[in-house]
């Protein structure tokens, strides 16, 4: 069984506009994919496809006008979003891990690093003592890389640069032993050694403790070098997923080839880039979502496209998948 | 950490303190300067000859350059001679002194009343944006905005003096069929019950009811304000969002939400506090309150120099001690205001 298999995963913004009529913005349009124990997806697209809003989506975490209308995100057996709010709180934080892409401003100012490790346990798991807590904090910290752990959790967040901030982050996601966790974005603003470092203690922990887990990146790189699968996201809808291996060797849709061409190590001046804006949302066209900036759209396109299934559990919603 | 890193602190404070009170009362001695009447003539009289004016002239050293005159106003302050009324002809800092804790004390218990229902009717206001709790808070907030202050101690005095009777008049701090209790802190009220003078205690409380009332009512329609939009602010704060991402229970939040917005929130008390002194003269003046307030305003009406500018001051070191008091609560409640 997966541990989370996101199913036809719908959200719209719904609001009324200035002239009081009101107005839909379908933001998810269907997406749909699914997790291995213990295995790394990466979840990529350009900004404004919809990666956060699905993580958002699944961890019940919306703010109004934003809403899921339909779909389904089964993790551990039970539909995240068919669960009453108590319950699904109770998994945030606790068998679902929450890493976010701005550490420094994330943790609460005026809490000690350890008191944020400890409260967080013990809202969980009321039965741990304070000073069992403590001490789990302590090996956690230690876990994630960070020197001198029992002095550490007495420093203030504000006393930590960004690279240990994201570190504290993760020990914080990770310390209530979770079996999935998502990171958002969780290198942006962080110097790119430290990135890779990141990157690696968390690739390191997931395997380490069996965790499944999903990376929201616009990064290629990022996904290729850490990822076991790779889901890119196109206005809302998963264009194409599989292996990173099959992803990266043949990529089907030619949105995803537009965005391999233009990843910096592999550009060349002539190669064709991904250009153009996101489809207008409030009035999305019929047929396949990226038709208008498709260098190979024909009349076929103007119909729903089908998820192909190409190789190797490799698939594409392209009409002209298997001819690439 | 606090106590050697505040110690360290005040003792900063107050040697920036000393340049600040130079240039305030710099301020304040050239703006009743500027105010163009001439003392000579007020206190020599209508019949005094021309060397008898200038003498007095000499006595008051008013023959002299403005910034002599100035320095020589200075030192006598740093000894503690503000100088004399020229209607008591008493020394105006006994005079201040004296009015003092009643303006004190009716400025302590208003905005403190103020804070106390302010700060709780802000927060659950930001819980809902728009709901009904806020909509009333922002309506009821914004007439206090609008209310004019002595129109609203009038109003107060008509209503529950006059037409009710629940209240006792408007004739300062104790009943007159009442003996005022010997001064020790110098509050009717707490003098009178540390001498167990129940009566001059109950007197002195009904007395209060009514300016206190007022001052929490002018000074809580901001605090609600203000209160709400740092609440607001905090709850959108990423900190509180991945609180919630992470699970931690409602009431863990709310508590986040308090403590995060305190440091803010008690600075703008702070500054509502220094800010009524003002305000509270004009209180005072419709309860005949006799405090500082009243004193400051009929001294600015009648040209007393002396007075004018030793309140003047005295309004400025309140505000500076307000501030520093302010200064170390926002260090105890907030680990970035520490400096190593």
């Amino acid at each position: 069984m997966s541990l989370l298999e996101v199913r036809d995963l719908h959200t719209h913004f719904i609001a009324y506009d200035l002239d009081n009529r009101l107005r839909t913005a379908r933001a998810l349009n269907g997406v749909s994919f699914s997790l291995e124990p213990g295995r790394i997806l990466g979840l990529v697209g350009e900004t404004g496809a919809g990666k956060s809003l699905t993580a958002l989506s699944i961890l019940g975490l919306l703010k109004p006008p934003a809403r899921v209308v339909a779909g389904q995100a089964v993790f551990e057996g039970r539909d995240l979003l068919a669960l009453p709010p108590e319950e699904l709180n109770a998994l945030r934080g606790a068998r679902i891990g929450l890493v976010v892409q701005s550490p420094k401003t994330s943790l609460d100012p005026l809490a000690r690093i350890g008191q944020q490790l400890v409260r967080l346990q013990r809202a969980h798991r009321p039965e741990f003592s304070a000073a069992q807590a403590e001490a789990r904090a302590a090996e956690m910290l230690a876990a994630v890389g960070i020197p001198d752990p029992k002095r550490r959790l007495r420093a203030w967040p504000h006393e930590l640069s960004g690279g240990m901030a994201q570190r504290v982050l993760i020990a914080m996601a990770l310390v209530n032993e979770p079996s999935l966790l998502i990171a958002d974005e969780p290198t942006t603003g962080l110097d790119v050694t430290v990135q890779a470092q990141i990157l690696d203690l968390l690739r390191g922990l997931a395997r380490q403790r069996g965790i499944g887990a999903v990376i929201i990146t616009h990064d290629l790189g990022v996904v290729a070098h850490y990822c076991d699968e790779a889901a890119v996201m196109f206005a809302g809808q998963v264009v194409e997923h599989g292996p990173v291996s099959a992803l990266f060797a043949r990529p089907a849709h030619p949105y995803t080839r537009a965005l391999i061409a233009a990843t910096p190590e592999r550009l060349q001046l002539r190669a064709p880039r991904p250009s153009g804006s996101p489809p207008n949302l409030y009035a999305l066209p019929e047929g396949c979502l990226y038709r208008d900036r498709c260098p190979m759209a024909q009349d076929v396109c103007t119909r729903p496209p089908p998820d192909l299934a190409l190789r190797d559990g490799h698939a594409a919603r392209c009409h002209l998948a298997e001819a690439a | 950490m606090p106590a050697r890193a505040i110690g360290g602190f005040l003792l900063r404070r107050a040697v920036l303190l000393v340049p600040l009170l130079v240039a305030v009362s710099f301020l304040c001695f050239m703006l009743v300067r500027l105010g163009g009447q001439d003392p000579v003539a007020m206190l020599a009289g209508p019949t005094a000859t021309a060397a008898e004016l200038e003498m007095v002239r000499r006595n008051l050293a008013l023959d002299q350059p403005v910034w002599a005159q100035f320095l020589v106003w200075l030192g006598k302050v740093l000894s503690g001679d503000l100088g004399r009324s020229w209607i008591s002809n008493r020394p105006v800092l006994t005079e201040l002194l004296d009015r003092a804790p009643a303006t004190l004390e009716l400025l302590l218990y208003g905005v403190g009343l103020g804070a106390l229902v302010g700060i709780p009717v802000g927060l659950k206001a930001a819980q809902k944006p728009d709901g009904a709790f806020d909509q009333v808070s922002r309506f009821l907030s914004l007439l206090g905005f609008s209310t004019p202050t002595y129109w609203l101690a009038l109003m107060a005095l008509f209503v529950f003096f006059y037409l009710l009777a629940w209240a006792p008049p408007g004739m300062g701090r104790i009943s007159l069929m009442v003996d005022p209790p010997p001064r020790i802190t110098g509050s009717y009220l707490w003098d009178a019950m540390l001498g167990g003078q129940w009566e001059a205690a109950r007197s002195a409380a009904a007395q209060l009811v009514l300016p206190v009332l007022c001052i929490a009512i002018i000074s809580a329609a901001p605090i609600v304000k203000q209160t709400r939009a740092i609440a607001l602010e905090v709850l959108a704060s990423d900190y509180i969002r991945y609180a919630r991402a992470q699970g931690l229970p409602a009431g863990e939040v709310r508590r986040m939400v308090l403590r995060n917005s305190m440091v803010p929130v008690v600075t703008f008390v702070g500054t509502e506090l220094a800010g009524l002194v003002g305000t509270t003269a004009l209180i005072e003046y419709v309860f005949a309150w006799g405090g500082i307030g009243q004193f400051g305003l009929n001294a600015i009406i009648q040209g007393d120099f002396a007075v004018v500018q030793g309140y003047v001051l005295l309004l400025a070191l309140f505000s500076v001690l307000v501030f520093l008091v302010v200064d170390v609560l926002v260090m105890l409640l907030e680990p970035r205001a520490v400096r190593a």
